[in-house]
């Protein structure tokens, strides 16, 4: 369990050099797979901002690896874009459920190391299951309504 | 439950979580005693009127904090929406209408709509306000429920007498009023 709270910041490492090849920023996340797509990328302008996930081999404690700095990248769509403008940030934005109610903000979002799935979205008062995820805009995070079924 | 007019200034969110629009007014019928839908604001600094329009069947959900669509398909141009949302004589001249029981009694009159919230949302009752009941209340305004069939004029409203029985002065208890009103409207309609 990892959360993005906690990999704000650590450091990116290349396995091939040994070397620091930047810092989390923030993730790119599909809200319609609800897995982390990429990872936006701080400290490293001459080989580009984004990795993707598939090319992370781990996320540790203390350090996310990745083959070389040969995988880092620039923005590859209009989604990439917009979260490296922090248009798509999840941190501290505001949480609508589908039937127009908010919940609070977002606190921390939990997920799955191994495979980059969205497991729980904690908005203070409540944690919301992954699975609820709709969508990931610049004015809110989507999630559906919470049903005692 | 909330005031139609509360509704003015929300934001219309998409799924994927993008503030499209925002609630100008609403569109209201009030011979049908429904919700119609809704004329929209550009968001932002530079906010005018849009030309889009929401109707309420496009609708996710109305809730306390945001108007939730699917995605933007949800707003039209004018002159693909309901017929009912661009006829200004239906537009909202229900407000300031005399409310009167087929009793004869005056119960005062429409100061604003109230609305169920959620999914499936809907028109429920009347706020009303300037009367000797209010008055007798410390003027604070009342919630009576919809009939779900009314003669509206310009003027009045025409209401059973058996609204007098459900008129309640808080809000938070208005929905079970209107579900006893409408159990008790089914009831007596059905034949003995």
């Amino acid at each position: 369990m990892s959360s993005f709270r906690h990999a704000h910041a650590i450091p990116v490492m290349s396995k091939a050099s040994a070397e620091k090849v930047g810092q989390i920023k923030h993730f790119v996340v599909d809200a319609t797979t609800r897995k982390i797509t990429s990872a936006q990328i701080d400290g490293n302008k001459k080989h580009g901002v984004m990795v993707s996930w598939d090319d992370i081999q781990a996320v540790g404690d203390d350090a996310v690896i990745v083959e070389s700095d040969a995988v880092l990248r620039d923005a590859a769509n209009e989604t990439e874009e917009r979260a490296a403008r922090g248009e798509l940030v999840m941190l501290d934005k505001r949480v609508l459920d589908d039937q127009g109610d908010e919940l609070g903000l977002v606190q921390d979002v939990v997920f799955d190391p191994a495979t980059g799935e969205i497991e729980a979205i904690n908005v203070g008062r409540e944690i919301v299951e992954g699975d609820r995820l709709l969508g990931v805009g610049s004015y809110a995070v989507v999630v559906q309504a919470f049903r005692a079924d | 439950m909330a005031r139609a007019t509360d509704l003015i200034g929300l934001p219309v969110v998409t799924f994927a979580g993008e503030d499209i629009a925002e609630i100008k007014d609403v569109v209201y019928e009030p011979a049908q005693g429904g919700l119609v839908g809704f004329t929209l604001n550009k968001r932002g600094f530079f906010a005018g009127r849009l030309k889009l329009v929401l109707a309420m069947d496009a609708v996710h959900a109305l809730g306390r904090d945001a108007v939730m669509v699917e995605d933007e398909s949800a707003l039209v141009d004018t002159r693909e929406a309901p017929e009912a949302m661009t006829d200004a004589s239906s537009e909202r001249n229900v407000i300031g209408a005399a409310v009167i029981t087929d009793g004869g009694k005056q119960l005062g009159t429409v100061t604003d709509v109230v609305v169920s919230l959620g999914t499936g949302a809907e028109a429920v009752g009347y706020e009303l306000g300037g009367s000797a009941i209010t008055a007798e209340h410390g003027r604070r305004p009342l919630f009576i429920p919809l009939p779900e069939q009314l003669a509206v004029s310009g003027e009045a409203l025409m209401v059973p007498a058996e609204v007098e029985a459900f008129v309640r002065d808080d809000l938070s208890g208005f929905g079970a009023a209107v579900a006893d009103f409408r159990a008790r409207l089914h009831h007596e309609s059905e034949p003995r």
